[in-house]
């Protein structure tokens, strides 16, 4: 028998009945993808902005603008940063920014305090 | 699955809908794992392009444009990964080895086995495009009009491949058995 159907099957036969894992895998897929794209976003913005600032000081200079000239324009610039790191904070949350600091500043105290036990302990 | 039914999926999967597109893999999985393992012979690799088919699908699913059927997107991006993973050549290599090392002990006592390898290194002989229009046409899960739009060739050229293609496996079949008796 040499028709189609038996040489279809000879090369490969289709799952009889839809597989709740390989659906469970495409959509784990889906998932680490989407996860890859947004940290290549957030990679590719980090990397213009600090190209932008790292371009802003040598343009600067190339049109004679001398650091005490720039003075006032830095500061306006400093403002600027802050107010928008400050918007960002209160629109995006401070979650995850100051939950590191303070995870941080804990460890580091916690290590303080043993350091000063131990001492004590050997004194 | 009704068209209605397909084209409501399709709106909550745009919108987001992690169910809805679960529902739209497991209406088309079989189609697509098929179509994949027919043309590359190994099924686990073929259910890795099928996946990676359909992550891609759910990510420009805006872009499908509905004039043919949400399979016949699926197959086509599917297709285009096998080829471009076929040209990298390392999976075509390891699984020339794997035949070669089969081919003295199992061709001998297992005679459906030795049509499956016959099969399978006649397909391996043909053109991609050959190829892919047997797999998707010789099991009926496909007409010739869905086959041409999955591959983006005219239709004229898909039957002509059908023709060949099939012409060249049952002299493969025959050749097996032969072998086998």
């Amino acid at each position: 028998m040499t028709d189609d159907l038996h040489m279809a099957e000879l090369l490969g036969e289709a799952p009889k009945t839809p597989d709740p894992g390989f659906r469970v895998d495409v959509l784990a897929r889906v998932a680490a993808r989407a996860r890859r794209r947004a940290a290549l976003d957030r990679a590719w913005k980090q990397i213009v902005m600090f190209t932008l600032i790292g371009v802003v000081f040598p343009i600067a200079q190339a049109f004679g603008l001398s650091w005490h000239a720039a003075q006032p324009v830095l500061l306006v610039g400093a403002v600027l940063g802050f107010a928008s790191l400050f918007a960002a904070l209160s629109i995006q949350g401070p979650r995850p920014l100051l939950a590191r600091s303070r995870a941080l500043l804990r460890a580091v105290s916690r290590a303080r305090q043993n350091d000063h036990h131990v001492t004590i302990m050997a004194a | 699955m009704e068209g209605g039914e397909e084209q409501r999926l399709i709106g909550l999967a745009r919108k987001g809908d992690m169910h809805a597109f679960g529902r739209l893999v497991d209406a088309h999985q079989a189609a697509v794992r098929a179509f994949l393992r027919r043309l590359d012979g190994n099924a686990a690799d073929a259910d890795d392009f099928s996946q990676d088919a359909f992550a891609r699908a759910w990510e420009v699913l805006d872009r499908y444009d509905g004039r043919s059927s949400l399979r016949t997107f699926i197959c086509g991006v599917a297709f285009q990964y096998w080829r471009r993973a076929r040209r990298a050549g390392a999976r075509r290599q390891a699984r020339e080895d794997a035949y070669a090392g089969l081919s003295d002990t199992e061709t001998q006592s297992d005679p459906r086995m030795a049509q499956r390898l016959a099969l399978r290194r006649a397909m391996e002989e043909l053109p991609e495009d050959q190829r892919a229009a047997l797999a998707l046409c010789l099991g009926q899960d496909f007409t010739h009009q869905e086959a041409a739009e999955v591959l983006n060739l005219p239709l004229g050229t898909v039957k002509s491949h059908i023709t060949r293609g099939r012409a060249r496996l049952q002299a493969a079949l025959g050749v097996a058995a032969e072998q086998g008796q």
